[in-house]
């Protein structure tokens, strides 16, 4: 091999498609020379990740992968004029329903993402797709290699953070994720509102992640502001650090999440040890296993404040869904991971 | 999915049961989830949207600038000067290149209107969409604030009540009837009637006469029977009622002391407080003489009776059984509030004498020791077991 590129749409910080790209670039830098290209780079990346237009003009044999994620016409148009094999990594697509009513533009751009798979189907040699959810998904497009290889994550990288104290009101459950509206935060928050005023839980809540939707986060912010919930912080992006610092001292992880390619914050949880709650949505069953409280895909706000309230007060529950989480966890080896994505990219090679 | 492990689905068989037991004992309001997903959809919908009309005017305008086709075709080569059709004809080729030039310039010209106005209608869009937000930002956080006015309200009037139950010598709130305690302590009717007629008969002649604290109207009656035209007021609704029922002229007020403030000067016949001025604060006993010295004319009469302190078996048996006194207003104190009042007759009348049989009996005899026990029997009577009541009856 002289050298595999990866190539995503869009580069940025605690985003899961792009430290996944940065992860396989490390591993394939043992085999070659490898770099990852974007279209878009975020500035807090911009030395990790090279531009889209910077990509060598020719190759010799190299091999392109490109992870799915959302529709980008100039990449789309980059992937299919060159002649590397292209190998597929599908994160998934988010319906563009969700988005339809906050930002118009960005569903067309998920809808696009869909149809450029569908493209995209004759010129790629493998696809890899990161739960079997997604392997489905792809197999209905007409896809017919494919491959379910788990994404290249270290599950203990924030544990061995050294963790920044974060101002927080204990006991408190903690969501992980953008805010989105296919992740549903507002159930979350309504079921705060049911777990302190009807439960008389002492719990809170962080949501922590980017505010992506600036729209959709006013309302959340509105929605927390007129129930009246102290006990519920909308706190944005924190650095590594803090993260580390929010997910040592929660009392659980906990997602609504109505659609996941995989769901990473789930596995980050559970390598602290924290009992997770979540949806039987998506990918999230496969990537959850029995290591934690899985919620029917209908469950709604009263459910979720009845489960929440429960493993915060509860220390034998507590210590059940902590082993669970631990022992569930263990399953990720690292190792298995870059061999089988190894094993399928010389395949192709 | 690996499928959980028995537990887990027992455990969260249980908390769904949970939350329909919840549901069903009226833990939650009903409807709860459905009340919280419609105030989430109010937020994200209920932004009023741009008067739709004017935007698909200039849509279709913006769609017609923008399709609009400079054509060579539609300039007239015509001409009225005879001959002039070839002239024009051959200008018109020889200029050919130039028309061309100008629309494809003014084609050019037409993009950029089009998307001038489309920027314009673009900006004035988000500004109203801004202007919006702000507005009713504005009005929730009004919303919010008065909330905030209310629950501080609410915890406020909670911090009164407290306050005014704590409070001796504010009015008590009995789950008991107010008839049946005075029927269990002041006797019935028939004996009040008796007791009272004396009173009630001082005040012939003195019309108009105002029973301030009226209780169950007995004695509005005995002066209805003597022929004096009275009114009563009482701050218990029930009770006036009840008298209301028997005929007799009565009023609710909130306050005795703010009722007689109100009246006009030397308005009164007479003034009568049976059994009323015990249950004042003492700088309400202190306005009600200074008030009824105001609004009774001259001539005129007023009859204050309450519980004689001076009787220590009244004061210690009596007085402590009505959770309603303040304090007892002692005769001498009354008498020097009438005297300093300008009161031109008055003098204190004692009431309720002990019945015999509860007093210390004198021992027979005449022996000097006898006489001089009986002596002592008949002081320590008086300290003991002296008059129940007394009245302060006065002539303005």
């Amino acid at each position: 091999m002289t050298g595999i590129h990866q190539v995503i749409a869009a580069a940025s910080a605690g985003d899961a498609v792009t430290n996944s790209a940065l992860e396989v670039r490390d591993l394939l830098r043992r085999a070659g020379p490898s770099e990852v290209y974007a279209r878009h780079i975020a500035r807090e990346v911009v030395h990790e990740v090279r531009r889209l237009e910077d990509f060598p003009t020719r190759g010799s044999g190299d091999m392109i992968v490109y992870h799915a994620s959302i529709g980008e016409p100039l990449v789309h148009a980059f992937l299919l004029s060159r002649r590397e094999p292209l190998v597929l990594v599908y994160h998934n697509v988010t319906p563009a329903r969700y988005f339809e009513r906050w930002d118009p533009k960005f569903a067309e751009l998920l809808d696009l993402g869909r149809s450029e798979l569908l493209d995209l189907r004759h010129r790629v040699s493998v696809a890899i797709a990161v739960s079997s959810f997604n392997a489905a998904e792809l197999i209905a497009m007409g896809y017919e290699n494919v491959h379910v290889v788990p994404p290249v994550i270290d599950p203990y990288r924030l544990t061995r953070v050294p963790p920044a104290p974060v101002p927080v009101a204990e006991p408190y459950v903690l969501y992980v994720g953008q805010i989105l509206p296919h992740k549903r935060p507002d159930v979350l928050v309504k079921a705060m509102h049911i777990a302190s005023t009807y439960l008389g839980s002492d719990a809170s809540l962080y949501l922590v992640g980017l505010l992506r939707l600036s729209s959709y986060a006013d309302v959340l912010v509105e929605m927390v502001r007129e129930l009246n919930l102290p006990n519920v912080h909308i706190v944005g992006t924190v650095p590594t650090p803090e993260l580390a610092g929010y997910f040592a001292g929660a009392r659980a992880v906990v997602t609504a999440s109505e659609h996941e390619g995989f769901c990473v914050p789930i596995v980050e949880g559970m390598a602290f040890g924290t009992p997770i709650i979540a949806k039987a949505c998506g990918a999230i069953p496969e990537t959850l296993g029995d290591g934690g409280l899985l919620l029917p895909p209908d469950a709604g706000p009263a459910l979720f404040a009845e489960v929440i309230a429960s493993v915060v007060a509860d220390d034998t529950l507590h210590a059940q869904l902590a082993a669970r989480a631990a022992r569930r966890v263990s399953e990720f080896d690292s190792v298995r991971m870059q061999a089988s994505l190894f094993s399928v990219l010389l395949e192709v090679a | 999915m690996t499928g959980s492990e028995p537990d887990l689905e027992a455990l969260l068989a249980e908390l769904k049961e949970r939350v329909v037991r919840r549901r069903r004992d009226g833990v939650y309001p009903e409807d709860l989830e459905e009340t919280l997903d419609e105030h989430f959809d109010r937020l994200m919908g209920d932004r009023p949207a741009p008067s739709p009309a004017v935007y698909d005017e200039i849509e279709s305008a913006l769609d017609v600038l923008e399709n609009y086709n400079y054509s060579r075709s539609r300039i007239d080569d015509g001409s009225e000067v005879p001959g002039g059709e070839v002239a024009h004809r051959v200008v018109s080729k020889i200029v050919s290149r130039q028309i061309q030039g100008v629309l494809e310039q003014a084609q050019e010209h037409a993009h950029v209107i089009a998307r001038t106005v489309t920027l314009v209608a673009e900006i004035t869009s988000t500004l109203g969409r801004e202007y919006d937000t702000k507005v009713l930002q504005q009005l929730d956080d009004i919303q919010a604030r008065l909330a905030e006015h209310q629950r501080a309200l609410n915890g406020l009037a909670r911090g009164v009540n407290d306050v005014k139950a704590r409070t001796p010598g504010l009015p008590v709130s009995p789950f008991y009837d107010e008839a049946a305690f005075t029927s269990f302590f002041r006797g019935s009717t028939d004996e009040l009637q008796a007791r009272y007629r004396p009173l009630a008969e001082m005040f012939v002649g003195c019309d108009p006469v105002l029973e301030v604290g009226f209780g169950r109207g007995e004695f509005l009656e005995l002066l209805r029977a003597a022929g004096v035209k009275a009114r009563g007021v009482e701050v218990d609704p029930q009770l006036v009622a009840v008298a209301r029922g028997r005929g007799l002229d009565v009023e609710h007020i909130e306050g005795g002391v703010e009722h007689l403030a109100r009246l006009a000067p030397e308005s009164l016949g007479g003034l009568v407080m049976i059994q009323v001025i015990e249950h004042l604060s003492p700088q309400h006993v202190i306005d009600v003489v200074g008030l009824a010295a105001e609004k009774v004319r001259k001539g005129g009469r007023v009859v204050i009776e309450t519980v004689n302190p001076m009787s220590l078996n009244t004061y210690s048996r009596a007085f402590w059984a009505d959770p309603d006194h303040v304090r007892p207003v002692h005769p001498v104190f009354l008498d020097f509030l009438f005297r300093e009042a300008g009161f031109s007759e008055f003098h204190v009348e004692w009431r309720s004498p002990m019945p015999v049989d509860e007093t210390l009996r004198p021992v027979p005899g005449d022996d000097a020791r006898t006489e001089q026990m009986n002596a002592n029997f008949a002081r320590l009577n008086e300290l003991l077991y002296g008059p129940q009541d007394y009245a302060l009856v006065a002539t303005r």
